[in-house]
């Protein structure tokens, strides 16, 4: 049986019922997963572009379906070994919407003319 | 206004943002560096590093002992609690106390410069209308009321919240999870029960 002194990558790429998972690793497995969603959602809604309560349901829409996904189908995790699922979805959720703000706004402006500010 | 001239408009504006989160970025690695130099390659935190995940494991242990006797004896739990409570007390004075300074130092002389340099100054437009109550974050030293104009210093706000977390987690420098857990007040409590 594969224990938790197995790399992070051999986990991530080989996922399997096997593997254990610590719960620091896990943690930050979710961290950046919920980080590279916020950027690309925000990317998405800068581009397309999604304005004002849209952009955050998208947001909101994306992350947290994807996220259950993750650790339930693909890293096949027991979530109640965890903390259940709000632990696991709601840590590092808010640092993924600065992330997702922030690149929203830069891609928004650098996309569409948004320049009707007078000097 | 010429397309050329918008497009270098919001070119600016876009590079003012990043010159934002570049200077964001740089002020991070700085803080983790003197954290690091003056705090976490000491032996003393080393020390209390070790200490605290010792009191972590062994109340562990008894909490999944089997003997009901052995779970709830008091004077084990009261060692214990004891013994973290110091290495605690040590660590938050000692870790958290430095690190803050540094922390607040950086990110003040930060926040002034970026005042002075970038005060009136419109990096965007948001892509959404900010509640009223955010207004004095977003339109931060703006002029007039089109609350759609982002100001630098929300941009900056924004990048402590996704740009140093994210350094600060890549560069690991600093105090695991678990034993951040284990120094705080919520795992003191739930050992005094």
């Amino acid at each position: 049986m594969v224990s938790t002194s197995d790399s992070i990558w051999t986990k991530l790429l080989y996922s399997s019922d096997s593997f254990r998972w610590d719960k620091e690793e896990l943690m930050d497995v979710l961290h950046w997963w919920k980080q590279i969603l916020g950027a690309a959602v925000g990317i998405m809604c800068g581009v397309v572009p999604f304005v004002h309560l849209s952009g955050f349901l998208v947001f909101l829409g994306v992350v947290i379906p994807l996220t259950m996904m993750f650790y339930q189908s693909y890293l096949r995790v027991d979530q109640e070994e965890y903390g259940g699922h709000l632990e696991l979805i709601v840590d590092g959720l808010p640092f993924a919407f600065g992330t997702f703000l922030l690149v929203w706004i830069l891609v928004y402006n650098g996309f569409h003319d948004t320049s009707t500010i007078e000097f | 206004m010429t397309p050329s001239m918008l497009r270098i408009i919001q070119m600016t504006f876009n590079y003012t943002a990043l010159v934002i989160i570049g200077y964001t970025a740089l002020s991070t690695v700085l803080i983790e560096f003197l954290s690091w130099l003056f705090v976490y390659r000491t032996s003393n935190y080393k020390r209390m590093v070790s200490e605290i995940l010792s009191c972590g494991k062994r109340f562990a242990l008894l909490d999944s002992a089997k003997n009901k006797a052995e779970k709830d004896n008091p004077k084990k739990k009261k060692k214990l609690e004891a013994e973290l409570m110091g290495v605690t007390r040590e660590f938050s004075f000692r870790v958290r106390g430095l690190t803050s300074v540094f922390t607040f130092g950086v990110l003040f002389g930060l926040y002034k410069y970026l005042s002075a340099q970038y005060s009136g100054v419109a990096v965007g437009k948001l892509p959404f209308h900010a509640p009223a109550f955010l207004h004095r974050m977003t339109h931060m030293t703006l002029e007039g009321e089109d609350y759609l104009e982002c100001s630098a210093l929300f941009i900056y706000l924004l990048s402590g919240l996704a740009v140093r977390t994210n350094i600060t987690k890549f560069l690991g420098l600093g105090p695991s999870r678990t034993v951040s857990y284990t120094a705080s007040p919520q795992f003191l409590t739930k050992l005094s029960e």
